[in-house]
């Protein structure tokens, strides 16, 4: 029993140890270099709990393969809709009407004054009939 | 059809004991079936539950069609009309598509197909299909209480800042729904990678196996991200918060990139199994093994992850950027081409075969050259300057359609109709069953053909109304869609006979090779008596 | 899961106990994968926010209680630890040990979630709580500093998830405790306490990236 404890309190240590580096480093002012360092933290504290904690170490390929898979997929959705948020700008609204539309739990922003909604015709819904590219195939 | 000379995956005698019970007189109770454990029999809860909302979707189709029989027809108001064809779209993707192979043919037949006795977590299934009635009934909620109009598709800022629709209720519905779909495939991809018969390597496993697997790992790394959009759009209509919201710092452009990142692949979820259906009963009826049995595996392998990289054909002209719409229809034209070989293949399957058409390869070659169409229209949708002119269009509608309908749908009805004497232990009737693969074939075509010409022409998708000139067209649509409708009104009538008055089925009618056919028909409850050792691929027909 | 502990028999669909722990293990990791997919959104909200908004995320994230995240992190990281014990225990077949370390990860949840709670409790009183009422106090109205508003929906959105994750675990925790007292082969074996360890340590891991997400940005400013 010790000797497979003995790893599980270590890693703990480590984990916490890490922690302290994350919070301290987060202090330093080193402008870009604090992103990266508090990530590259978090990976690291991840993989202990991973390959210790979870085991990984010592699965079978078969458990590494799921586990990497969901990452694999993340980080898939987020480069290829880097492909467009790289490429254009923020999206210019086509119309500014903050607090235009009252939430449907809660009430508006404070500092807007409420704008009263267009009533809707008999027998239409409240959008003007759908334009072409806002909706896709 | 009944060549001597073919061989099962299996060798040994698995008839079971006289006696023996098959599951499907394990209970007669309702609580029998409604707590079951077997997933024959969930299989079975299944097929009886999408029937249903496939008819029910099917009515809101036929109330479209009737209403785009005229020009300016009044059979429904406009708002109604949003609200029909986004019951149609919800209804058919996530209650009746997505489920319908995996969750019924799937269900019914991988475990026995890898010889195994059930899935790996029998009561996680049960649990799927509980969650599975739980969604329809939510969604069905929403429909009664007065429908939703924002499409199937749900975009963003009109679902969350303008539609006065049930939009909230019908998002909740398809987020259980969605979970049902990710412990299903939770549970495929366990049982195929923990639980093969002794023999049963990957590369023996058959087509059917494969595709269900791949489409079990695109449920499971997909919907979620469906699952937690809906979620958003959800706080978003109910808070106005500006996740979304361009006003507010939002970007209504994000929820399309996150729901069609599910809803890409969520195609393939709904076209995989089909493939794999086809790939059953294409090698049975020509006699053959499948042509080019790895490349087939690969394709599929292929399709499921390139599957994952292409979302962004659905948004040429949402504003996305050209560099961003470059990227993907470059990889929509990749996608192309495993499907392409899986058609070749088929086609090199026949030649030199030994032919026969019963019902289920009529649907299975009407599988073939419909999707075949369906995804030669999709590279002209791939590409970007068509898309400006198509986009939106009933060429979209027609393109999908051949490929769920035209493809899924009939691969769906090959396979229901060849796996039928297994899980019933009756036969159906044959010529009953080839008429109505014909006028479905011919319904289909006269209903989806002319869209492709509508909608090059430019008649826009989701109107309620048309200029006069595109009404025969439309008419010959709508003819298609009455004759449709009889076509899938016949199996109902059919098989429904059968069940009572059909002949007994013998363990294998169609002198098929899988290990599903090495026992009775219908099977056990554990489906072996003894466990199968395997001792050769699969299609094991000799030319 | 199957209670067959003491004769290993397995379950009536597996053909060997091996076999059985084999999906058993497998069947949480594909779970978790699908979970991972499932915060997939809102990271990539976060992420496209952040870059859009730099100045209101650094300006958020200081209203956010570092001393409570980090304690927070500390408590989950220690609640980790426990989980690993009491797998270990289960296994070895020492029942009481692994019902008591059980207990004491749940504690340690517990006290995230009560931590959490009261965090939650001052934001809401500091006006942080988006919707009706944002008035972040160190910059005024949201409108100054654009953003800040849209962090605050992913930070209760991220947290909140996790939070209702890690309740999910307490609870199977504490019950898988008190099914532990029975003796076997009734109640759970080690492999049902190594799959609850799986999804705890991942719950553990998801918290591990929220807290420089989420609490770190902006910090040294002063």
């Amino acid at each position: 029993m010790e000797r497979t404890v003995r790893p599980l309190i270590l890693t703990w240590l480590a984990l916490l140890l890490l922690l302290a580096a994350s919070a301290g480093t987060a202090r330093l002012p080193l402008g870009w270099l604090n992103n990266v360092i508090s990530l590259a933290i978090a990976i690291v504290k991840t993989l202990l709990v991973a390959l210790v904690f979870m085991r990984l170490r010592r699965s079978p390929w078969l458990l590494r393969l799921a586990a990497m898979a969901g990452i694999f997929m993340l980080a898939l959705l987020f480069a290829l809709s880097a492909t467009d948020y790289a490429t254009r700008g923020p999206a210019q609204a086509p119309w500014q009407r903050p607090g235009a539309v009252a939430p449907r739990l809660g009430s508006s922003s404070v500092d807007t004054p409420p704008v009263e909604p267009v009533p809707p015709r008999p027998g239409d819904s409240t959008a003007d009939a759908p334009s072409a590219g806002l909706h896709g195939g | 059809m009944n060549s001597p000379q073919m061989r099962p995956q299996c060798d040994l005698d698995l008839q079971p004991v006289q006696g023996d019970a098959s599951y499907l007189s394990e209970g007669y109770t309702l609580r029998s079936w409604l707590t079951t454990h077997d997933h024959k029999r969930i299989a079975v809860l299944y097929a009886v539950s999408i029937t249903l909302f496939f008819f029910l979707g099917g009515v809101a189709a036929a109330v479209i069609r009737l209403q785009l029989a005229t020009p300016n027809g009044t059979l429904v108001t406009p708002d109604s009309y949003n609200k029909l064809f986004t019951a149609h779209g919800i209804i058919m993707v996530w209650l009746f598509l997505i489920p319908s192979i995996p969750s019924v043919l799937g269900n019914f037949l991988v475990p026995m197909m890898i010889g195994a006795r059930d899935l790996a977590f029998p009561r996680l299934n049960l649990a799927s299909w509980y969650l599975y009635i739980t969604g329809g009934i939510i969604v069905l909620w929403a429909l009664l209480a007065g429908g939703v109009d924002t499409g199937w598709t749900f975009y963003t800022p009109f679902s969350t800042m303008f539609s006065n629709s049930h939009v909230v209720l019908a998002l909740a519905g398809v987020l259980v729904t969605g979970f049902s779909s990710i412990l299903t495939g939770l549970n495929f991809i366990v049982t195929v990678h923990t639980m093969r018969a002794p023999g049963m390597g990957w590369f023996r496993l058959p087509l059917f196996v494969w595709a269900n697997y791949a489409t079990s790992l695109i449920l499971v790394l997909a919907t979620p991200v469906l699952a937690m959009t809906l979620v958003l759009v959800a706080i978003e209509r109910l808070f106005q918060v500006g996740i979304f919201d361009p006003a507010l710092g939002g970007d209504p452009l994000l929820f399309q990139h996150l729901f069609w990142f599910y809803s890409h692949p969520a195609v393939y979820i709904m076209v995989l199994p089909a493939m794999g259906v086809a790939s059953e009963i294409i090698p049975c009826f020509s006699r053959r093994p499948v042509f080019g049995y790895r490349f087939m595996a690969y394709a599929i392998l292929a399709i499921a992850v390139i599957g994952f990289l292409v979302w962004g054909h659905h948004m040429f002209v949402s504003g996305q950027s050209v560099y961003a719409g470059t990227v993907f229809s470059l990889l929509s034209f990749m996608v192309a081409v495993p499907s392409a070989i899986k058609v070749f293949n088929w086609t090199a399957t026949l030649y030199r075969g030994w032919i026969t058409f019963p019902a289920p390869m009529l649907y299975a070659l009407g599988f073939v050259g419909l999707f075949t169409i369906g995804g030669l229209t999709g590279l002209f949708l791939a590409t970007l300057a068509l898309d400006v002119h198509l986009s939106d269009t009933y060429f979209v509608v027609a393109h999908f359609h051949y490929i769920m309908v035209g493809g899924s749908v009939m691969a769906y009805l090959g396979g229901i109709h060849f796996w039928w004497p297994k899980v019933t232990g009756r036969l159906y009737s044959e010529a009953w069953g080839r008429v109505a693969a014909l006028v479905i074939f011919a319904g289909f075509n006269l209903t989806f053909f002319p869209q492709y010409l509508l909608g090059y022409a430019g008649m826009p998708r989701r109107y309620h109304s048309y200029p006069p000139e595109f009404q025969l067209l439309h008419l010959l649509s709508s003819a298609g869609a009455v004759t449709l409708a009889v076509g899938y009104l016949m199996p109902l009538g059919y098989l429904a006979w059968s069940l009572r008055y059909g002949r007994v089925a013998p363990p294998n009618p169609w002198q098929a090779t899988g290990l599903e056919w090495q026992t009775t028909s219908p099977p056990p409850t554990h489906n072996f008596s003894q466990p199968p050792v395997v001792v050769r691929g699969p299609y094991a027909y000799s030319p | 899961m199957n209670t067959n502990d003491a004769t290993q028999t397995p379950a009536v669909q597996f053909t060997s106990r091996a076999q059985q722990e084999e999906a058993a293990a497998f069947g949480m990791w594909v779970f978790i994968a699908s979970e991972l997919l499932f915060f997939g959104p809102l990271l990539a909200g976060y992420l496209y926010l952040r870059l859009h908004f730099p100045q209101g995320w650094t300006a958020a994230s200081r209203h956010t209680d570092f001393l409570l995240g980090t304690v927070n992190t500390a408590v989950l990281l220690t609640s980790s630890l426990l989980m690993a014990l009491a797998g270990h225990a289960a296994e070895a077949g020492q029942r009481r040990r692994a019902a008591s370390l059980l207990a004491a990860a749940a504690a340690l949840g517990l006290a995230f979630l009560a931590i959490k709670g009261y965090e939650y409790h001052a934001e809401f009183a500091e006006r942080l709580f988006p919707g009706a009422g944002f008035f972040p106090s160190l910059a005024g109205k949201p409108q100054n500093v654009p953003g800040m508003e849209l962090f605050f929906i992913l930070y209760f959105a991220l947290t909140g998830l996790h939070a209702l994750h890690l309740s999910v675990g307490v609870i199977v925790s504490l019950g898988m405790a008190a099914g532990l007292r029975r003796p076997a082969p009734a109640g759970p074996n080690g492999t049902a306490v190594e799959v609850l360890g799986l999804y705890w340590h991942f719950v553990d891991a998801v918290w591990i990236f929220l807290y420089p997400l989420l609490y770190l940005v902006g910090r040294a400013g002063g």
